[in-house]
Parts: C-alpha cells; structure tokens; sequence
C-alpha cells in the first residue's frame, strides 16, 4: 500500500480547498478523455462511412430524442448544481434519477 | 515500443496541458504580481551573491511570503503538485494494461551480450539515498518493473516532452538539452567518458552521437535505471558499459578518463556527498581532462520567485537535496577540488541548463 504524503500546509489557503481542486481537475481530466473518445469514435466512424461529422453538427435533436436530451440535460443540472443544497430527497426525486440512467 | 489505451494516453496527454497551462500562462501571471510587489526589488537585489545555507532559508522565507499574494501562483503550485502525482496514478494502470505486451517485446529484445552490464548486489546502497521516492516515483527508482515502458511510453512522450517542470523551462526540449551541454565540452577529441550517476542512456546516447569513438562508460546506483540503459544501448547498437557503483567510489583507474559528464544529479545527492563525488571524479580523469556538470541553477543565479520554485521541489516533489544543491558552489567545489579553468553559466532562461565545467590540470 503506497500513501502519498502531502505537505502539511494546504496549496489554496484550506485543505478543504485544495480537496475540491483535487475532485474538479479529476473531472476535468474525465471530461478530456471523454471528449478524446468521442472525438477518436467520429473519427473512426467517418472513416468506415458510417458517419458524417458535418452531418453531426448539423444534426437538430426532434422528437422523442429531443425530450430524452432536455431530460438528462436537467437532471445532470440537478445532481451537480443542486448538490450543495441537497439536504433532504423524495422517493420521487431519486426514482426521476434513475429514469435518465 | 507499446501504445497506450486510449484512455490512459489522453489522461496522460491531459496532464501535459494542465501542466504547461500552470507553467506557462499561470506563471507569467505570477511573475507580474511578484513584479509589482513593494518587496521586489529590495528581494532582486539580495537574492544576488552565495550565501549559507541557512541565510538562504531565511531569504527564501521572505520570498515565499510575498510570491503567495499571487492567486495564479497558488494555484499554479496546486497544479504542479497535482501533476507530479498523476503522472504515476495514471500511467502506471496505463503500461499495466499492455504488460503482456511490454514483456514479449522485452524478452525479443532481451540483450544478447551481458558483459556490458555490470551489477554489483553487495554494493553498499548510502542511506541519503535509501527509500527516497524521487519526484513521487513510487518505491523510487526501483520500485516499480515497469519503469521503463511507463516513461518511454506514457509520460515522456505525453507530459514530460512540454517542460515545464522542476527547474525545466516550459516548452523546453530535453533531448536537445542534453546536447547542447555536451557542445560545451571544450576537449574535442575524448577517447574514454565517463558519466556519474547515468541512470539510463538518456545523456550517453547523445554522447554515442557527438563522440561516435569514444569508449562510453556509466556508473549509477540503481540497478533497474542500469538495467533499462543497456536493454536501450544493446538494441541502439550504442556500445555503452554500465556499471552499478557509488560515485563516491568507482572502479576507473587514477587519470583514466578524457571526459565525466554529470546530468542533473548533483541536486539528488547531499552537498557533502557531491564534494566527494567531485573530489573522486578528479581523480578518475587524465590531466587535462575535463569535467562537465548540468543541474538547476543555484538560488544566487536566479530570480527570487524562481527560487521559490526551486526551493519548493524539495518539500512537494519528493528531491530531498534541492535546496541544499542550490546553496551550494559546485564552481568553488571543483576549484577546491583541484580543477582549473573553472567558469558556470546558464544555457537558456530561467537558469536551466546550468552548467559548470572545469579541467584537471595538464
């Protein structure tokens, strides 16, 4: 087992501070290899004919798709956004997150 | 060599960004608030000049606190440390994922010839050096079976080619570094060199290329650094022999070499160990032979907040013997030492590389 042993004085002023430095350049970090994958995939399937990047950019989400986009859309707003104000939750609030998976 | 997943190349591809982003426009932030300081020029003008240690440690103090008034500096310290972790957190599931890989291209290339690798498992490993995890590596330099393919593979290509870490500028090249240094050596014509602390063939291999006869010899006391230096020698065709050894105490003969390169290791070794180092590295070279060392610069040779960044390493990047490699002289050492022709500069800004070299009399 490998600790690593961090330097008693915190680099932002708080150690609390620097503990959520730490979760948001993780995320960044995720949201880059994310964007990485998708970016490589549009490549990979433009190449095979499968895809049509212009197309993509295009593309105007209609109908069911539309409405599944604008429902994850707020949900995902609701989990980060919300989450320092979420003291207390209802069977329905969590069942509406498990609804956008 | 192997290719990473996608996943651990564009994490590692990542932390090269994060971290010139930090060492270029962060720091250039920072440089403007320390300029416009009260303290800074009072600062500029004692920072110039030796000192001792322990005047350092109080000059460095009142520089801190004034180089952390800047925002961008805080965080550009959060940044640097952040990476110095990731690295190893990222790149070591990153080779894990192509260890089959790694091992059948190991055991096609594994070197025919071992003569020229020399490994001594009595050697008496000196305690500063002892359970040191430098720059964060975990278990150090040996620690780890995968070292090789983990620096070849993932963060020298995907991080450590951008700079922008320890006393390496952002955006510096430390291949052509290394070169550059070498193009100071002012004997042309070497026939034996020897390089002190050689780690793996990184510098010797551009030794091969600037000095195509030369006998080339490397001393170092990691056998796994070896180790990896000769699987590249042997594969390159470099003809390089190493030797695992304190350089303190090497096997060369008295006035035996032409040329010992010193790269970026003094600052890992306490300052009365480089005395010694120095002291026996005189002894090894033929008169008129000559010595050439690069490390980072010493805190007299920089700017305030650069010393402030180099100080830091020591506390937040795991080299224990920084600032006390920068208070030194190793100019003054090798004059002590007996060598003549003695002169330091820096090759590029920010003081790195720094070099000093000096020759053993004729």
């Amino acid at each position: 087992m490998r600790t690593v042993d961090r330097p008693e004085r915190p680099y932002l002023g708080q150690k609390e501070l620097d503990d959520l430095m730490r979760m948001n350049s993780e995320l960044l970090a995720e949201l880059w290899i994310l964007r990485d994958r998708v970016t490589v995939l549009e490549h990979l399937l433009q190449e095979k004919n499968v895809l049509d990047r212009k197309q993509l950019n295009e593309f105007v989400p209609q109908g069911d798709l539309a409405k599944e986009l604008e429902r994850e859309r707020a949900a995902l707003i609701e989990r980060v956004a919300g989450a320092p104000h979420a003291n207390s939750y209802t069977f329905e609030s969590l069942a509406r997150q498990g609804d956008v998976g | 060599m192997i290719t990473l997943k996608q996943r651990g190349r564009a994490g590692l591809q990542f932390l090269g960004s994060l971290q010139t982003f930090s060492s270029s426009t962060l720091r250039d932030i920072a440089e403007q608030d320390f300029a416009t300081q009260p303290e800074a020029p009072e600062l500029a003008e004692e920072f110039k000049g030796d000192a001792r240690p322990h005047v350092w440690q109080d000059r460095l103090r009142r520089a801190r606190d004034v180089v952390e008034r800047s925002k961008a500096y805080r965080f550009n310290r959060f940044y640097q440390r952040w990476v110095g972790e990731q690295n190893y957190i990222r790149a070591i599931p990153a080779v894990e994922a192509r260890r089959a890989e790694w091992q059948a291209i190991a055991e096609a290339k594994k070197p025919q010839d071992t003569s020229r690798l020399q490994l001594n498992p009595e050697l008496e490993i000196p305690s500063w050096y002892e359970g040191v995890e430098w720059h964060l590596e975990p278990g150090g330099w040996d620690g780890y079976d995968m070292t090789q393919p983990m620096f070849m593979a993932g963060i020298g290509p995907y991080v450590f080619v951008h700079g922008g870490y320890a006393a390496v500028d952002v955006f510096a090249d430390i291949r052509s570094q290394r070169g550059r240094v070498l193009d100071q050596l002012r004997v042309t014509d070497p026939k034996r060199i020897y390089e002190v602390g050689c780690g793996g063939a990184t510098t010797l291999s551009v030794a091969r290329q600037k000095f195509p006869n030369a006998e080339l010899v490397g001393g170092d006391l990691s056998p796994a650094l070896l180790r990896s230096g000769h699987f590249m020698s042997e594969m390159m065709g470099l003809n390089i022999t190493f030797r695992q050894e304190d350089g303190c105490n090497v096997a060369e003969q008295n006035d035996s070499v032409d040329v010992v390169i010193s790269y970026a290791v003094h600052h890992e070794m306490p300052p009365i160990v480089s005395e010694k180092v120095i002291q026996e590295m005189f002894r090894i070279l033929r008169p008129g032979g000559e010595m050439i060392i690069n490390d980072p610069p010493p805190f007299r040779a920089v700017n305030p907040l650069q010393a402030v960044v180099l100080d830091w390493d020591t506390d937040n990047r795991a080299e224990p013997f920084f600032s006390a490699a920068a208070s030194i002289n190793l100019a003054e050492i090798m004059r002590d030492a007996g060598f003549v022709d003695v002169d330091e500069f820096a090759l590029e800004k920010r003081g790195y590389p720094w070099v000093t070299r000096g020759r053993k009399p004729a």
